[in-house]
C-alpha cells in the first residue's frame, strides 16, 4: 500500500510557543482518518504542515513520497480550509465558477477544454448540486456549500482530500448526510483526513483517529479509541463536552 | 442550521424544515428550466453591455493613438479630424463649445480608460479585503511626483526615455510611477513581516509616503525648475491630463487589460481562498504582488484626473455597487467596468460643462450608482441579509 503522507519526528512552534512536538504519523493510500484534539491542540497546524502550506521547524513532511516544500502535485489535493465555512464572505462567485477551480492546476494559463467542462458537470451531479450551479455560493446554506467544495476537489480529480473542521454552523441532519457522501468517497478510494471536534462522526464514520494535543497521543483504530486512555490524557479529566446529545 | 437561508433552484428560499434530511434542495424540473433561462438572458445582456463598452474603450485607445501618430502617419491626421468633426456634431447638439477640442477628446479618453481598468482591479482588490491599497498607493504616488521634481531638478533631465519623449510632466509621472511601484512592493514586504493586522501596515505608509511627499515639495520649491500644480494632483484636474499623460494612461490599460486577461483564472482563485490555491500550487505571492504592482501603476494614471485623495473611488465604489447586483465573479467584472465607465463619462461631461473638478464629479456619479445597486439588490432578492 502506498503511504499518502509521511510526517516524521515533526515539531513546530509559533514564535515563543510549542505547537507540536515529535509528531510522527503516516496516512496510507484508501485510508479515512479523523484528526481529534481540544481548541489550541495543534490539530490545524498539523493539516497545515501535511499540505505544505507551513514547513516544520525539525523534522519532515512527505506528500506522495515528495517533501512538501517541493511538492508538484497541488491537483491531487482537495483542500476545504475553515475560511470555506465562514459565513461573512460575500464574493459574487456561483457554484460552477468555484468548481472550475479544480480544474484550474490542470490547465495552468490556457482555458478550460470542453472536457473540463463535463468533469465539472459530473462533478456537481455527484454531490446532488448540479441544479444550483448558477447561484451565488455565499447565499447557499452550510451544508449546500460544503457540497461545493467537496465537488471542487472532485473536478480536480484529488486522490487526498483534506477538510478542516468542515460542517461548523451546518445543521445536524445535513451533517450526516455531507459525512454519507465523505464514506461514500472513501470508499471509492480517496484517501480523507478530516479534523472533526464531534466525537460521534470520528467514532462512526472514519476508519483512523490522531488524537493530538501538541503530541499524538493515540493514532489507531476508531473503534478501539473510546477504551483508550488517549481522551483523558490529550483534553483531561473533565472532557464530557465532547459527548454530543442528539435529540 | 447557520444563520443563512439554503437557496432553492427557483431562486426564492425554501424552508429549512422540508429537506433537512439532505441539507440539498429539490434541483430537478421546471425552476431548474428557467433557471438556465434567466442564466442564459443574464448571458447575453452582459455580452451586449459588455461589448458595447468595450468598443467605446476601443475608440478612445484609437483616437489617443491618431493624436499620438497624426504627424507621422497621414492616415491617422484624417482620423483625428473625424474625432473633431464627431465633436462639433455634439457641440451643435448639446449647445456646447467642448467637444470638438482634441484636449476634451482626451480627457475623455483618459477617463473612460481609468473607467475600465480600476474596476477591474478594484474588484479583485475589494474581494481580497484590499480595498484601502489604492488610497495608500496614490499618496505613495504623490511622494513619487515630489520625488520626480527633485529628479529633474538635480539631473536636468527632461523626461526622454530611449526612444519616447515623456515631456517634463512624463517624466514626473514616470518617476511616480516607479515610487508608487516600489511603494507597492514596500506594503507588500511590510503586511508580510510585521505581526500587526493588515491594514495596520496600510495606515502607516498612506500617512508616511505623504509626510514625506509634503516635505519633498517644500523642500525642492527653491530651487526646482518645474513648479507643479499640488491642487492639480491633489484634487484632479483636466488641465494636467497632458498628451503625455494620456499616452501614458493608454499604456497601462492596455498592459493591465492583457495581464488581468491571461492570468484572469489564478486571480480569481487567489482572492476567492488564497490557502486552497496555494495547496493547489499557485504561486500565489507572486500573483498578489502582480496585482498589487498593477494597482500602483493605475493609480498613477487615475491620480491625474481623479486627484490622490479621490483616486480609490474608481478602485472601489464601481466594484462594490457591482458585487451588490453580479451573480457570477464574471459578469461582476464585466458589470464593475460598466459602471465605471458611466461614471467617468456623465462625470467628465458634467465636470467639463459645468467647470467644476472632474475627480469630484465622477466619484459622485459612480457613488450615486452604488447606492442605486443597493436599493436595486434588495429588492430584487429580498432573501440575503445584510451584513
Amino acid at each position: 500500500m502506498t503511504t499518502v503522507v509521511d510526517v516524521e519526528d515533526v515539531w513546530f512552534g509559533y514564535d515563543t510557543e510549542l505547537a507540536l512536538k515529535n509528531v510522527s504519523l503516516t496516512i496510507d493510500e484508501g485510508q479515512y482518518i479523523g484528526l481529534i484534539g481540544p481548541n489550541g491542540s495543534g490539530k490545524t497546524t498539523l493539516l497545515k504542515l501535511m499540505l505544505g502550506l507551513i514547513q516544520p521547524d525539525r523534522g519532515t513532511v512527505q506528500l506522495f513520497g515528495e517533501p512538501t516544500a517541493t511538492f508538484s502535485g497541488g491537483e491531487r489535493i482537495g483542500y476545504v480550509s475553515q475560511r470555506s465555512t465562514d459565513t461573512d464572505v460575500a464574493m459574487p462567485i456561483t457554484v460552477e465558477e468555484v468548481v472550475e477551480m479544480g480544474r484550474y492546476a490542470h490547465r495552468g494559463r490556457r482555458g478550460l477544454r470542453s472536457s473540463d467542462r463535463r468533469i465539472i458537470d459530473d462533478a456537481l451531479e455527484r454531490v446532488d448540486i448540479a441544479g444550483l450551479a448558477g447561484h451565488r455560493i455565499d447565499r447557499l446554506s452550510g451544508g449546500q456549500r460544503q457540497r461545493a467544495f467537496i465537488a471542487r476537489a472532485l473536478a480536480s480529480e484529488a486522490d487526498l482530500l483534506a477538510l478542516d473542521e468542515p460542517t461548523v454552523g451546518v445543521d445536524a441532519s445535513s451533517r450526516e448526510a455531507f459525512y454519507g457522501l465523505l464514506s461514500e468517497l472513501n470508499e471509492e478510494g480517496i484517501t480523507i483526513v478530516l479534523i472533526e471536534h464531534d466525537l460521534d462522526i470520528i467514532t462512526t464514520h472514519v476508519d483512523t483517529v490522531a488524537c493530538i494535543n501538541q503530541t499524538l497521543h493515540y493514532h489507531g483504530e476508531s473503534a478501539t479509541f473510546l477504551e483508550s486512555d488517549a481522551l483523558t490524557e490529550a483534553y483531561g479529566k473533565h472532557h464530557g463536552i465532547l459527548h454530543h446529545d442528539h435529540p | 442550521m447557520s444563520s443563512d437561508e439554503p437557496v432553492g433552484a427557483d431562486g426564492g428560499t425554501v424552508t429549512t424544515g422540508t429537506n433537512s434530511d439532505t441539507g440539498t434542495v429539490d434541483t430537478d424540473g421546471v425552476a431548474t428550466a428557467t433557471d438556465r433561462r434567466t442564466g442564459r438572458f443574464r448571458g447575453r445582456v452582459e455580452a451586449v453591455a459588455g461589448g458595447l463598452f468595450g468598443l467605446l474603450t476601443a475608440v478612445m485607445v484609437l483616437f489617443l493613438l491618431a493624436e499620438w501618430l497624426r504627424g507621422s502617419i497621414g492616415g491617422m491626421s484624417i482620423l483625428y479630424d473625424q474625432y473633431l468633426i464627431v465633436g462639433q456634431w455634439l457641440d451643435f447638439w448639446f449647445g456646447t463649445i467642448v467637444f470638438s477640442f482634441g484636449s476634451t477628446w482626451r480627457a475623455l479618453a483618459a477617463g473612460l480608460l481609468i473607467g475600465f481598468v480600476a474596476p477591474i482591479l478594484g474588484t479583485f482588490l475589494i474581494h481580497q479585503q484590499m480595498a484601502l491599497i489604492g488610497e495608500t498607493l496614490a499618496h505613495t504616488a504623490f511622494a513619487g511626483v515630489a520625488a520626480g521634481v527633485l529628479v529633474v531638478a538635480f539631473t536636468g533631465w527632461a523626461g526622454s526615455l530611449v526612444f519616447v519623449d515623456l515631456g517634463s510632466q512624463g517624466g514626473l509621472l514616470f518617476v511616480a510611477l516607479v515610487v508608487s511601484a516600489l511603494g507597492a512592493l514596500g506594503l507588500q514586504w511590510l503586511s508580510q513581516h510585521s505581526d500587526s493586522y493588515g491594514d495596520v501596515p496600510i495606515a502607516i505608509v498612506l500617512s508616511g509616503s505623504f509626510a514625506m511627499g509634503t516635505l519633498l515639495i517644500s523642500w525642492s520649491r527653491d530651487f526646482a525648475p518645474i513648479s507643479i500644480d499640488i491642487e492639480g494632483f491633489l484634487f484632479g484636474s483636466l488641465a494636467i491630463v497632458t498628451t503625455q499623460g494620456a499616452r501614458l494612461i493608454a499604456l497601462i490599460s492596455v498592459l493591465v487589460a492583457v495581464i488581468v486577461a491571461v492570468y484572469f483564472k489564478q486571480f480569481v482563485f487567489i482572492t476567492f481562498d488564497e490557502e486552497a490555491a496555494r495547496v493547489a500550487g499557485l504561486p500565489v505571492t507572486r500573483y498578489t504582488t502582480l496585482l498589487v504592482v498593477m494597482t500602483a501603476v493605475v493609480v498613477v494614471g487615475a491620480m491625474q484626473i481623479l486627484g490622490v485623495i479621490l483616486v480609490a473611488a474608481m478602485l472601489v465604489v464601481p466594484a462594490a455597487a457591482a458585487s451588490q447586483i453580479g451573480v457570477s465573479f464574471r459578469e461582476t467584472v464585466v458589470l464593475a467596468i460598466i459602471f465605471g465607465q458611466i461614471s467617468a463619462f456623465i462625470g467628465l461631461v458634467f465636470s467639463v460643462v459645468a467647470s467644476l473638478p472632474p475627480g469630484g464629479s465622477i466619484v459622485m456619479i459612480a457613488i450615486g450608482i452604488y447606492v442605486l445597486a443597493i436599493v436595486v439588490s434588495n429588492r430584487s432578492v429580498p432573501t440575503i441579509s445584510m451584513h
